[in-house]
């Protein structure tokens, strides 16, 4: 399985890398904000994708629009990891395409149950 | 500043450093206010803007030896960089005002910024002074969590 962690923070994706080990995926690649997540999807295959909301340069709602508009990605499954809480703003995302949702703070089995229940719903 | 903009944030801190480093934290003492120019308790600061339903800012001050304590415990490794620590110590502000800002409304917030160093000044709204939440972890020390915001 191939995964791409799309977050501004280095430690967030050191805890999130360290998750998916524990899961076996050892398979990962990092992109610091949205431009850099859209070019590595669209280089390599990925089967789901972690991502930030807010995230200098291009953020995680602007993504997730940029990843479902394009034929190739548009039914890549994301998984928003985000600290943003807010009601509105995880209904604006589900309607954007988001496969799923976790705010943080989250427990590293949080993370865990939410990559199963992505897999399960397909 | 309305009172009823402290307390999600105090509740915030509590569930972060709980969920996210596994160590309890809690209020150490009443409310002050710190009038614009004047420092922080701590040398290292962390601040993030907020927009939409409030706006002004939140910020996080700890002492360096303080926060390489939280960051290896949030990052559950005894090596931490400096990288680590002023990226570590953003998004745990990140964090707790993300889950502080929910409960305000629909709250937008900024990239966090960090810097280190004595005699920082960092200034809030004119009309809204920074309002001082005394913190500690039970074992390691005490930090400050601020608050400077009005609604928009």
């Amino acid at each position: 399985m191939k995964v791409l962690l799309t977050d501004d923070s280095s430690t967030m994706r050191k805890i999130q890398k360290r998750v998916l080990a524990g899961m076996g995926i050892e398979d990962v690649l990092e992109a610091s904000n949205g431009k850099e997540a859209i070019d590595l999807i669209s280089q390599h295959k990925f089967d789901f994708v972690l991502l930030d909301v807010n995230m200098p340069e291009m953020n995680g709602m602007e993504t997730l629009k940029a990843i479902r508009g394009n034929p190739d990605s548009a039914k890549l499954p994301v998984i928003m990891c985000t600290s943003v809480a807010d009601k509105g703003q995880v209904m604006e995302a589900i309607k954007a395409g988001a496969t799923n949702y976790l705010v943080k703070p989250f427990q590293p089995e949080d993370l865990q149950k939410k990559i199963e229940a992505t897999f399960n719903k397909g | 500043m309305k009172i009823e903009y402290i307390n999600p944030f105090i509740q915030a801190a509590e569930d972060t450093f709980r969920t996210m480093c596994g160590v309890e934290v809690e209020r150490d003492g009443q409310l002050t206010a710190r009038k614009n120019g004047l420092s922080p308790a701590y040398n290292m600061i962390g601040v993030i803007g907020l927009s939409g339903a409030v706006k002004g800012a939140v910020l996080m001050t700890m002492d360096t030896a303080t926060s390489r304590k939280a960051i290896m415990k949030f990052l559950g490794d005894e090596t931490v960089t400096d990288m680590d620590l002023s990226d570590g110590f953003g998004e745990l502000l990140n964090i707790i005002s993300g889950a502080a800002a929910a409960k305000l409304g629909t709250v937008h917030l900024a990239i966090p910024t960090v810097m280190t160093g004595d005699n920082q000044k960092i200034h809030s709204l004119p009309s809204s002074p920074w309002i001082i939440i005394p913190m500690k972890f039970p074992e390691w020390g005490k930090f400050n969590i601020e608050v400077a915001m009005e609604e928009a």
